[in-house]
């Protein structure tokens, strides 16, 4: 580790959340690093929606709240990526995996946030239907603003484009947007039994 | 410490902003901690009584408990939600400093109420009907929740970014309390009831009740679903509870 | 899972969090039962504030110390790879992290110190004018003028060192702010080598003490301290 790691993760008394959600870190372990405390923290969430049934659901949701992140990032951001590299936009492999940390960590923060609300709702609801609508309200706040990061850290690279690729990338970006919404939803309705899944 | 707690809450009142800048400095929180906790226990407290009144008896105390403590048990929920919400929209606060921010609002929150009491006990008092008292105590609220407000914007960041923090947590703590509120209800009580229960038996949720009015508003009407979780000792059932028809 | 099992959940949650605040605080016997309690029953909000009073002066420095951290190292990557990297090279980093790192140490030391009743300025100097009034013999006056002194000279280090870390703080977020709009704008690096100087001449402020002078002018106020330091700077 060198003095900066030694520096950045230094003490409890620093700013943990702005760490996570810093712009970019200065080195590619950072950035991994950061990923998977956002896979974490969004575990954490998935404990607490499983805390409905209790059990093996806690299992079951812990593991299934971070694969929604995981299928993004794995499938959704390297065709984003392979897509605005055809149209010649200047984005760069390093800057999108930095993108893609922040994106996770971000989602992981606010979802871990909101999981002890979530808990008390889904154990003293007593409708499957509203709590199922409950979860969903949450992963749609929780994933719009934890997206966010990804598309304005891809967005401020190809700022720097001519008009019309920039213009071309905007339009892949709200695609993006798009299918990232749709994968999250449908990773999240097949393996979370909250919302009906196995 | 007693003068120091009397400071603490002249400045919640006077200047949220010092407030709002000392929770970010971090400055020993423990005095701002101390004193809001006070406050907001305090004040809630004497609002829950008054809100009693009109029920008398038993009521008074089981409100006076129940409204600090649906409050702090709020405060508990949704805190972790500030401080996610603001990190990933780009304004990281320390947990410490959303602690003080929160609790500090809550403070200034329940000392308007506080204040409010005497108004409310009078209405009370001249004989404004159950829905009234509902709806009055519903603008109290309101009023101390936008005293809050302005300390809570100060402290996240007096910006487009920081009412944009806002307005998500609001999104948070609205359905978060309004459930707790929920499962420790009556607060008021009905004075028709012959018996005071110091919480109801469980029916449904806040959100379920919320869905059914919205299905019934459209002319789709549905029974509630049975009621899976034991009722808590002491609890009664409204719908065993023939009294507590208006 | 119901209610019920939440509640357990939270109440093992109190224990813990009561034992940690035990653990990381050692307070007067009545201060101890509150945070006892409120570690207890309220955890999630006490247990925050608990640790972060745990050295509440020196939390400042500390604060700013990591927000500055965070600032350089975006400013480092926002010109990794590219020609204005000399400009903020690795090297030049890992220095500057470490300089604060020990800088800010000493600040929480000096902090600690300077929280604790005998190190209190005024007290010093409320004793030193209680023994002048009473007439104390010529070597107590003596020893409590030296330890005024003293205390006078830690508090104005502390002082100096708060002020600097505040400075450095505002000038790495312009420097971070100057890197990325140089590497956007492809524009001229003449400015940045002006604030990257200025940071190196607050980094090497930190790395030294104060001079008796100096601490008698800091004590004075900041604007006093400031001419002190411009005249010696002639």
């Amino acid at each position: 580790m060198t003095e900066s790691d030694v520096a950045l993760f230094r003490g409890v008394e620093a700013a943990y959340s702005a760490r996570l959600t810093a712009l970019e870190l200065p080195d590619r372990a950072d950035e991994w690093r950061r990923f998977a405390s956002g896979l974490a923290l969004t575990s954490v969430y998935g404990l607490a929606l499983g805390a409905r049934s209790g059990g093996t659901s806690l299992l079951r949701h812990a593991l299934g709240a971070p694969a929604a992140l995981l299928a993004v990032s794995a499938l959704a951001v390297p065709a984003l990526f392979v897509v605005l590299a055809l149209i010649d936009a200047p984005v760069t492999l390093p800057k999108t995996l930095s993108a893609t940390a922040r994106a996770s960590a971000s989602t992981g923060l606010l979802l871990a946030g909101l999981a002890p609300a979530s808990a008390l709702l889904v154990v003293t609801i007593d409708s499957d239907q509203v709590a199922s609508v409950v979860t969903r309200l949450t992963l749609i706040l929780a994933g719009t603003l934890g997206g966010l990061p990804l598309l304005s850290g891809i967005y401020e690279e190809v700022r720097r484009a001519p008009t019309g690729t920039r213009l071309k990338s905007v339009l892949l970006l709200c695609g993006f947007a798009l299918f990232a919404g749709a994968l999250s939803a449908r990773i999240w309705s097949a393996l979370l039994p909250i919302l009906g899944g196995a | 410490m007693f003068q120091e707690t009397v400071q603490v809450l002249e400045r919640l009142l006077r200047s949220p902003s010092q407030i709002a800048k000392h929770c970010a400095a971090d400055e020993d929180p423990r005095a701002l901690f101390l004193a809001s906790l006070c406050a907001t226990l305090l004040g809630a407290a004497a609002f829950g009584g008054v809100l009693a009144t009109s029920r008398g008896g038993l009521q008074l105390l089981y409100s006076a408990t129940k409204v600090p403590l649906a409050l702090v048990i709020t405060l508990v929920l949704v805190v972790p939600a500030l401080h996610g919400l603001a990190a990933s929209l780009g304004q990281p606060l320390r947990l410490s400093a959303v602690v003080s921010l929160v609790l500090a609002a809550t403070g200034r929150a329940a000392l308007v109420l506080l204040a409010l009491s005497p108004v409310v006990w009078l209405a009370l008092d001249r004989g404004i009907g159950y829905h009234s008292s509902v709806l009055l105590a519903a603008a109290c609220y309101a009023l101390a929740g936008l005293s809050a407000l302005g300390l809570l914007w100060h402290g996240v960041g007096k910006s487009l970014r920081g009412a944009f923090v806002i307005a998500c947590f609001g999104l948070v703590l609205v359905p978060t309390g309004a459930q707790t509120a929920w499962l420790l209800r009556p607060f008021i009580g009905r004075p028709a009831q012959a018996r005071v229960p110091f919480l109801r038996h469980r029916e449904s949720s806040f959100a379920d009740a919320m869905y059914l009015s919205a299905l019934s508003s459209q002319g789709i009407y549905r029974a509630p679903e049975p009621n899976s979780h034991p009722a808590p000792r002491g609890a009664t059932n409204l719908a065993d509870d023939a009294e507590e028809a208006p | 899972m119901t209610l019920t099992d939440l509640g357990v959940l939270y109440g093992i949650g109190g224990v813990a969090s009561a034992a940690l605040v035990r653990r990381f605080t050692g307070k007067p016997r009545r201060e101890s039962a509150t945070s006892f309690l409120l570690s207890l029953l309220l955890w999630p909000l006490w247990l925050p504030i608990a640790l972060a009073s745990r050295k509440p002066s020196s939390l400042v420095g500390a604060r700013l110390s990591s927000d500055t951290e965070v600032a350089l190292l975006e400013a480092h990557a926002a010109v990794r790879g590219t020609p204005l990297e000399p400009l903020l090279p690795r090297q030049a980093l890992d220095r500057i992290l470490s300089e604060l790192a020990r800088a800010g140490e000493r600040h929480a030391e000096l902090s600690e110190l300077l929280a604790r009743r005998h190190f209190d300025p005024k007290l010093a100097e409320a004793r030193v004018a209680r023994l002048t009034r009473d007439g104390a013999p010529a070597r107590t006056l003596s020893s409590a003028r030296l330890h005024l002194d003293n205390v006078e000279r830690l508090a104005a280090l502390r002082a100096r060192d708060q002020r600097t870390f505040e400075e450095l703080a505002e000038l790495v977020l312009a420097l971070r702010a100057q890197l990325v709009l140089a590497k956007f704008s492809e524009s001229s690096a003449s400015d940045v080598q002006g604030i990257v100087g200025e940071v190196w001449a607050r980094i090497d402020v930190l790395g030294t003490t104060l001079e008796p002078a100096s601490a008698g002018a800091y004590m004075a106020g900041p604007a006093a301290f400031s001419d002190l330091a411009e005249s010696q700077a002639e």
